[in-house]
């Protein structure tokens, strides 16, 4: 037990730093510590889980000693900055003001086959166009564009426009009423029934799916006949 | 300081269990050992009642402690131990000296082995 606490410290303290010195492109979407542990709890798992012969301790332990020592990296990383960037990293600055950042680039391993790549993947063929690309800790690639090659928000273009964004909510889900969204939008049954009436339902199992928006518009879709 | 408390006393925790494994190992391995060595000088001074009285009382020991084992340790390396305890007490029925010593030997050297496979050292770690 001690030595499988032991290792586990050293193989998890050892994972991290090589992730770390090898850099965000290798990382993908997680971040370095998320990764170590998403490895090595799948790994661990499956050794007791098919070798009867070996005690369920023995997968137990270094489980329980991983999630624990994550756990104390994500609020150290929260209490500390210089901590979180540590074993985070920090997002860096790969193209600024239009220019590329040759030296952060090299730093990062990242080359301008990736680059150009990713750019093209966002529809930019121009490395002039961006004025900030940043590598994020999670190994992605953000894109900020110059305001000239975006497309103008209608906040720029000073406009009027009414906020008809309404998140509609469920009244009736295959046939079921979910009377907490019907009590939340402070509709009464005896209101579901009129608007079932008014869609041409006779009940809800009838319906498939029924949205009520904020401007109280009804949305209805007939459940259709299992074949 | 609070929020470092869970994640704290879960590997304190781990590390309490794992240091009192070591030691409760230890000292069961080491009086099952003893026990072995006075069955084995028993043997050779030709006393095989009381050396067969003696393995089998050591085997109820370690009998008694096997579902402790199997939850810590290896099985392969219980089953053999087991395996072991059996042959000797064999070997003692038909007071087939050699045997029954070589036996006594290989049996002290694989306790001392379980007991060694828990204990925090350099080299176990590496």
């Amino acid at each position: 037990m001690m030595t499988a606490f032991s290792r586990t410290l050293i193989l998890y303290l050892l994972i991290m730093i090589g992730l770390r010195l090898m850099g965000k492109r290798q990382i993908g979407e997680l971040e370095p510590s998320e990764l170590v542990l998403t490895m090595m709890l799948s790994d661990l798992a499956t050794v007791p889980m098919q070798d009867f012969g070996k005690p369920l301790l023995s997968g137990v332990i270094p489980i329980l000693t991983l999630l624990a020592l994550s756990m104390l990296l994500s609020q150290l990383s929260l209490k500390s900055l210089r901590f979180r960037s540590l074993v985070c990293g920090k997002p860096t600055i790969l193209i600024e003001n239009g220019k590329l950042r040759q030296g952060a680039m090299r730093k990062n391993r990242f080359t301008i086959d990736e680059l150009l790549e990713e750019l093209r993947g966002q529809g930019i063929c121009d490395i002039q166009s961006v004025k900030y690309a940043v590598l994020e800790n999670s190994g992605q690639l953000s894109i900020l564009p110059w305001p000239q090659e975006q497309p103008p928000t209608v906040k720029q273009m000073r406009m009027d426009v009414k906020d008809d964004v309404e998140l509609p909510r469920i009244l009736i889900n295959d046939g079921r009423v979910i009377e907490r969204n019907l009590v939340d939008c402070k509709k009464s049954e005896e209101w579901l029934k009129t608007q079932l009436k008014k869609h041409g339902f006779g009940s809800p199992g009838d319906v498939f799916l029924m949205t009520l928006t904020g401007t109280d518009t009804v949305n209805c879709l007939p459940k259709e006949a299992s074949k | 300081m609070k929020s470092f408390a869970p994640p704290l006393l879960l590997l304190a925790a781990i590390l309490i269990f794992s240091i009192w494994n070591c030691n409760t190992m230890k000292s069961d391995t080491d009086r099952w050992s003893d026990q072995m060595e006075q069955v084995d000088a028993l043997a050779v001074s030709g006393d095989w009642k009381l050396a067969l009285s003696g393995l089998a009382d050591s085997y109820d020991d370690w009998s008694g402690n096997q579902t402790y084992l199997h939850i810590v340790a290896e099985h392969d390396a219980v089953d053999s131990t087991e395996g072991m305890y059996l042959r000797a007490q064999a070997f003692a029925r038909t007071e087939e000296l050699t045997e029954f010593r070589a036996e006594i030997a290989d049996l002290r050297n694989h306790l001392r082995l379980l007991s060694e496979m828990e204990r925090f050292s350099i080299k176990n770690v590496l």
